[in-house]
């Protein structure tokens, strides 16, 4: 049989546009699947899939190592600043967080330096692949390949079903060197992002100090070649990276996440904060912390400064309302008012201020008109900014007594927290307890998928908990 | 808020008040008084267990309830008292001031309180707003180390601060009260009349807002939290007089534990990750070591451990020394341990309690204690015999197996060290192999680490490994490793390599030797030796000191005050990070407080972190050791001297009125041999602490220090401006020598009183500055300022028998804030300075004549810019941003590196290093500057350039900005080999 040149591309054309629109989705995983960290790449961390009641757990994997994070707790205090009990801001890696697709579980390990495959209706293991250091970040899935980063500096790329390696890549142009970092004899450019793979293209980073080279890098998902590598100075990137159409954020350790372009790796700008590793996507609103004191700044596109701050370690975003977590409490809030409510108190805020240090200009003995007119403008914007102040206090929808600080996911209509020694579920309508469930240890990593609830431990256990029934 | 002493100044404003105003308020006073004496209200709360329900206390009397905030956890003093833990423990009687029954005119506020960690403000019971230019409300807490009474009345618009005269004992019980009858104020300590004012007068004017609280001080700006215990607090709405209060003190007087003083530690070694060996030194043999162990958070008791938390040991031949070895402790946990003294007929027992978090035990996990699977006979001989474990110098560290096979050497390799172990083998899929073993014992990963890759050109930094093995390193006759590559990844001070051909190859070591010999060939720092392990020959190839690596033994370089380390390996610009890991943030002190620095030896780092110290490997950042000593804190090192030494085998710390040696590799202590005592005998009240400490020859010197006089900066004191010409100086009576290897006395000098920050060590000569003053004398304190300002002398003694070589008369004024004295090429230097300017003097050692003197104004006069340390190098001293020639004071430059930051600046042969956005470098030969971005060091001496590398922990601690990394880390010059 002959094809001329236009029969041929008639053939492939469909194979081709299948695979584009494969490659253009933020991920090719299926409704009831889970495949990277909190879900998708802008860290939703909701699941649409309920969970069956009641809830019973169909296995556990317990490693006889637990997981070993790079980064230890913050100090206990700034007892310059009076702040105690400091907020850590790099928990990444306190736990193997799982992920699930295809009928299957995937996670990495800090302490067994391996990615393993699991069943997901029984834990038998299927498959596993090793590297030269530990692997901190969740695999992200994206149809039959699972790509992730190890500290030995490679992004590596494997088949799903079978575990063999299609690819690595050392995305740095450095020679090789390896070196003790974190009490291991790990790359001195280590992988320390959780990876983004997005239209065909990997996204994270290589490098831990900047004098030692740190760089947002690209690679192509086919094959990982480099499509960019963006330096970055001042600063390090560490922690899961999130993605939008067009941004790509990565968090910086204990600083502020930077946002590059994605097409081409460009640093835009490192937005202003408190720092952390924890971050969402909600929309085109850039929700990260937990800075010193466990609160979650609210960055808007195009911006650097903070609209506003919750007090709170993570956050769930859902249809016009937020979902907070803080140390002791679960609250709901009507997300939509806040925000607008926050934008007119910036606006008049910035007029405040203006009116203030204009004041403070004029001197000990302003003429009088203008002072008089200042200071009406400080008396009126300052009320004004205390009645907008009054009304954001008022979107708070519900709030109930929660002592699980470690992780919150929704699935359902439950927000699942992650507790020490113990999972709790919570009705989104109302904050009402539903159920409790042991786990082994701080549940740091939560997962849902297909009526699966995985949970994660600092001990290094994964629990699957399913349908009692 | 300001306070002068025993009571304020301001208490005095209020006499100028108009005489009708005071007759008033005198009427009213007295009305108060009468109906006081009618119903008097009492508020009593008791802070034992069976008065608590669901976080809230049920007062004994009075009905107002309080909420307990943070953690609760009691003790068994003076009946059951609550913790209070500094950081969370508080007591909220009401968020709101106005719906809590205060008094109105006359008052008594008594409480049962011990303090364990003083703080510049603290509060007991609390009801006040104090902004400085608004003052309202009553308080009875602590201002440092004094009770203190403070109130408002309608006769003033502040408060005034009663002091009591006497400083209360951390760790001891006190009754306190504050008395106020409308016309007087009046403090009592242990029913004692401890000062009075009569500064307030009328009615008790409360803010319209606040808090009232037990057990910390709040108010809208500031929230000062008790360090310490509470057993009750009474408020009664009535002047009780002296008698009564008397009564209400012998009432549970008999209740006081005493405090039990030891000999030595505790020493508290966290040996396992589970584990904790607890060592101490009673001043008389006991009978009986009793241990009392409690967690901070009861939920968690379950997983307190198999063991019981009340442990006592009865021995046969009572000894001084007792050893408690605390195993299944919970990992993240706060502990409070009590040791208690001997058993009384009568009365409770003497006991001291100290605290350990559990969390900063760094100790390796070992790997799982699982059959190996390998087979019966699978492990190499090598490592089976008990010679291979001591070749090591420690088995803890990096290990380089070249030629891993299946892994079973790995395996082994691992389960007889805490080595982490690097395994290479060329053969992938005989790697592969070897994970999938590995792993399914739970090996891979943490304890080995297998690489596929050929024997040579591995992509390895330099110093990591401690001990490099292959047993094939020659095949066909050749050898199949790279000399260079082995040559640079040994570590240094002790590093090594054991290399053999195959077990037949009987011309393997003859071709071993020949390929190593150019290493040992000159002054390289390497040995060669042929050894034999079970039945085979093996070539050891040994790292010794690098030619040229200087070390940091104490505060500044070497006791001589330098500030160098004189190594000459690190030099030029070019730097690559070597390590970096633990310690972090979390066992360190707040931003390193001007801390004792970090010191290096041996190819050991050892670090300070707040009452903990770290032994780590300087060249992996292998952390060798860790152990929590409650008693070593020490901050405000301008006005003092550091409480650590070290040589190439030992590490000596002082704390209280001891010393010890700790062993460097493993961090133990003898406490039978290791511990040395201040000798200077107690002198009524006065008792000594151990203050400065040195390594000299076979010598360790020491200071003794009037007791209580050492700042603790536990609150975040930084004893920088304001007011730093109003800092004591920490001052010894006695300087001493023990010898070094056994608690023998070699000398006592006594004649002035010493400023501890001049003692200097150089060329076997102590030199130091003293006064003689009678004031400096008498003193009570040793935190001295005017006393020792006056009758100053240089003097020289002979560093081997005390023998006093030269002295001479001093006039330093403008020394206000710090008095530093250091000693190169025969010249000693003096650096002070004062509000405005440093001051420079300089003196020939050899018999104290002047050279040359000179000022130069302060150019930053916070963040330490007015009390730097300098830096003498070669002919010049480096001090601020200038250096002058040693020898003639002439002005060699002004062009030093800008610092930022709060620290003072450390030296190489020819690199400086400082804090400034960043860890800063200077390279003096090129005048080159850079920072490492990202990481940044603390408040004091924190980058220590010493054996070839830049150890540089972590100091930022507590800083709570968002620079990137808070990390340990250590850096090489590029060119390393």
């Amino acid at each position: 049989m002959k094809f001329n040149g236009r029969s041929r591309f008639i053939g492939i054309a469909p194979f081709l546009l299948a695979l584009a629109a494969l490659a253009a989705a933020p991920c090719a995983a299926s409704a009831e699947d889970w495949p990277q960290y909190r879900k998708d790449d802008s860290r939703s961390g909701i699941s649409g899939d309920p969970l069956p009641a009641p809830l019973k757990e169909i296995w556990k994997l317990h490693p006889p190592v637990a997981p070993q994070p790079a980064w230890e707790l913050e100090a206990k205090a700034d007892k310059y600043s009076k702040i105690y009990d400091l907020t850590p801001r790099q928990t990444f890696d306190y736990a193997h967080h799982p992920v699930i697709a295809g009928g299957r579980v995937f996670y990495g390990s800090t302490s067994q330096d391996k990615v393993e495959c699991l069943q997901a209706s029984d834990g038998k293991r299927l498959w596993v692949f090793f590297t030269e250091g530990p692997v901190r970040f969740a695999p992200v899935v994206v149809g039959d390949r699972v790509y992730f980063g190890s500290d030995d500096g490679h992004v590596y790329c494997l088949e799903a079903s079978s575990g063999k390696l299609i690819w690595k890549q050392r995305p740095v142009e450095q020679p090789d060197r390896r070196q003790p970092g974190n009490e291991r004899m790990i790359s001195a450019w280590p992988i320390r992002t959780g990876l983004i793979v997005r239209e065909g293209m990997v996204y994270g980073s290589a490098g831990v100090f900047p004098s030692q080279g740190v760089w947002a890098v690209a690679l192509k998902a086919g094959d990982g070649q480099v499509a960019w590598r963006s330096p970055v100075e001042l600063t390090t990137l560490q922690g899961y990276g999130l993605a939008s159409p067009g941004k790509l954020y990565l968090p910086a350790g204990r600083n502020n996440p930077v946002i590059f372009e994605r097409s081409s790796g460009k640093l835009e700008r490192i937005v202003e904060g408190a720092g952390g590793t924890w971050a969402l996507l909600a929309g085109d609103q850039l929700v990260f912390g937990p800075g010193r004191k466990g609160e979650l700044g609210n960055v808007e596109p195009g911006r650097s400064d903070q609209l506003a701050t919750f007090s709170g370690l993570h956050m769930i975003v859902h249809q016009g309302s937020s979902y907070l977590h803080s140390r002791t409490q679960l609250s709901a809030l009507d997300r939509t008012l806040y925000l607008k409510l926050a934008s007119e108190r910036r606006t008049i805020q910035a007029q405040h201020s203006a009116a203030t240090e204009r004041l403070k200009k004029l001197g000990k003995t302003p003429p009088a008109d203008q002072a008089r007119q200042l200071r009406e403008t400080i008396t009126s914007t300052g009320a004004q900014i205390d009645a907008l102040t009054r009304r954001m206090g008022e979107c708070t929808k519900w709030q109930v007594n929660c002592d699980n600080p470690y992780d919150l996911i929704a699935a359902g209509d439950l927000l699942i927290t992650g507790g020490d020694n113990r999972i709790q579920a919570f009705a989104m309508s109302d904050g009402a307890l539903r159920w409790t469930q042991p786990v082994n240890g701080k549940a740091y990593a939560l997962a849902a998928a297909g009526g699966r609830l995985l949970v994660g431990t600092d001990k290094g256990t994964i629990h699957c908990f399913g349908d009692a029934r | 808020m300001n306070m002068t002493p025993n009571f304020l100044s301001r208490a005095f404003r209020s006499l100028a008040l108009p005489a009708l105003a005071c007759g008033l308020i005198c009427a009213a006073a007295a009305t108060a008084f009468g109906q006081a004496k009618e119903t008097p209200r009492v508020d009593h709360w008791v802070f034992d267990e069976a008065s608590l329900k669901n976080g809230v206390l049920t007062p004994a009397q009075g009905g107002q309830t309080a909420a307990i905030l943070g953690q609760i956890r009691f003790s068994d003093d003076m009946g059951g008292a609550m913790m209070f833990d500094g950081v969370e423990t508080t007591a909220q009687v009401g968020a709101d001031i106005t719906k809590v029954k205060l008094p109105e005119s006359a008052l008594t506020i008594e409480a049962w309180v011990r303090i364990d960690r003083a703080g510049k403000w603290g509060g007991i019971f609390s009801a006040l707003q104090d902004n400085g230019d608004y003052e309202k409300g009553l308080l009875l807490g602590l201002h440092d180390s004094h009770f203190c009474f403070g109130l408002a009345a309608q006769s003033s618009t502040q408060i005034t601060y009663l002091q009591s005269k006497s400083s209360y004992e951390p760790g001891s019980w006190h009754h306190v009260a504050g008395v106020y009858d409308g016309t007087e104020m009046r403090i009592y300590v242990d029913g004692v009349l401890n000062g009075s004012s009569d500064a307030q007068k009328g009615k008790i004017v409360y803010p319209p807002d606040g808090w009232v609280m037990l057990g910390a001080y709040r108010d809208k700006d500031e929230y000062y939290k008790l360090h310490g215990e509470l057993r009750e607090v009474k408020l009664t709405h009535r002047a009780l007089s002296q008698q009564e209060i008397t009564e209400a003190f012998k009432l549970r007087a008999n209740m006081i534990p005493e405090g039990l003083i030891l000999d030595a530690g505790p020493f508290i070694q966290l040996s396992k990750p589970s584990n904790a060996t607890v060592t101490w030194r009673t001043q008389v043999p006991a009978a009986r070591a009793d241990l009392l162990l409690r967690p901070s958070r009861p939920k968690n008791l379950v997983q307190f451990g198999k063991h019981e938390d009340r442990m006592t040991y009865l021995y046969g031949h009572p000894p001084k020394s007792h050893t408690v070895e605390l195993d299944s402790l919970d990992p993240n946990q706060i502990y409070t341990m009590t040791l208690y003294g001997p058993l009384q007929p009568d009365g409770p027992r003497s006991k001291a309690r100290y605290e350990f978090d559990s969390s900063l035990n760094y100790a390796q996990e070992p790997g799982p204690a699982v059959a190996q699977p390998f087979g019966k006979q699978a492990v190499p001989d090598l490592f089976r015999h008990a010679e291979f474990p001591k070749q090591l110098r420690t088995d803890a560290g990096y290990a380089l197996l070249l030629g891993a096979g299946d892994g079973r050497g790995a395996f082994a390799m691992a389960r007889v060290s805490k080595l982490r172990v690097i395994a290479v083998e060329p053969d992938a899929a005989i790697a592969d192999n070897a994970r999938q073993l590995l792993d399914s014992v739970g090996y891979h990963g943490m304890r080995v680490s297998v690489w596929d890759k050929p024997l040579t050109g591995l992509p390895l930094g330099p110093y990591a490994m401690n001990l490099i093995v292959c047993e094939s390193a020659i095949r066909d006759g050749k050898p199949v490793l790279k000399l260079e590559e082995i040559a640079k990844a040994l570590r240094p001070e002790g590093g090594i390599a054991l290399l053999s051909g195959a077990a037949d190859d009987a011309g393997a070591m003859a071709k071993l030797k020949e390929w190593a010999a150019p290493l040992a060939a000159g002054q390289t720092g390497y040995s060669l030796q042929s050894i034999e392990i079970a039945g085979r020959s093996y070539l050891k190839i040994t790292r010794g000191r690098m030619p040229g690596a200087g070390w940091w033994t104490h505060q500044y370089g070497q006791a001589d005050n330098a500030s160098t380390s004189g190594d000459k390996l690190i030099t030029g610009s070019e730097l690559d990070l070597l390590w970096w890991g633990r310690p972090g943030a979390r066992p360190m002190p707040d931003r390193g407080a001007r801390n004792p620095a970090p010191l290096a030896a041996g190819g050991r780092l050892y670090i300070q972190g707040d009452r903990i110290l770290f032994g780590q490997d300087a060249y992996n950042g292998t952390i060798l050791w860790s152990m929590i000593v409650p008693e070593l804190r020490r901050t405000n090192l301008p006005r003092c001297s550091a409480n650590m030494a070290a040589d190439d085998d030992s590490l000596f710390i002082a704390a209280r009125h001891w010393a010890a040696r700790i062993d460097g590799d493993t961090g133990k202590i003898d406490p039978d041999k290791d511990i040395f005592l201040v000798p200077t005998p107690a002198e009524g009240n006065r008792k000594y602490e151990w203050g400065y400490l040195a390594r000299e020859g076979k010598l360790l010197i020491g200071s003794s220090v009037r007791a209580g006089s050492f700042y603790m900066g536990d609150d975040g004191e930084w004893y920088d401006t304001p007011g730093a010409e109003d800092v004591g100086r920490i001052t010894s009576d006695e300087l001493f020598a023990y010898h070094k290897d056994a608690p023998r006395l070699a000398w006592r000098h006594r004649k002035g009183v010493i400023l501890n920050s001049t003692i200097t060590i150089a060329d076997g000569v102590i030199y130091f500055i003293e006064s003689r003053s009678e004031l400096a004398a008498k003193a009570t304190s040793g935190r001295l300022l005017k006393e020792v300002s006056d009758k100053q002398f240089m003097v020289a003694l002979d560093a081997a028998t005390g023998a006093p070589k030269w002295e001479k008369p001093v006039n330093l004024p403008g020394f206000d804030r710090m008095t530093y004295l250091s000693f190169t090429n025969m010249t000693l230097t003096v650096v002070g300075s004062s509000a405005k300017e440093y001051s420079i003097k300089a003196y020939d050692a050899g018999a104290g004549s002047d050279l040359w003197n000179t000022k130069f104004p302060i150019s930053k006069d916070h963040h330490g810019g007015a009390i730097q340390h300098p830096v003498l190098l070669g002919d010049a001293i480096y001090c601020e941003q200038r250096a002058y020639d040693l020898r003639t004071g002439k002005l060699l430059r002004t062009d030093l590196p800008e610092r930022r930051g709060c620290g003072t600046m450390s030296a190489s042969a020819s690199t400086f290093f400082y804090r400034h956005h960043h860890h800063g470098l200077w390279d003096l030969n090129t005048n080159k500057r850079l920072e490492f971005q990202g990481i940044r060091s603390g408040c004091w001496l924190g980058i220590l350039p010493a054996g070839g590398v830049v150890l540089a922990p972590e100091t930022s601690s507590g800083c709570s900005c968002t620079h990137s990394i808070q990390t340990s880390a250590a850096f090489v010059p590029r060119k390393a080999k």
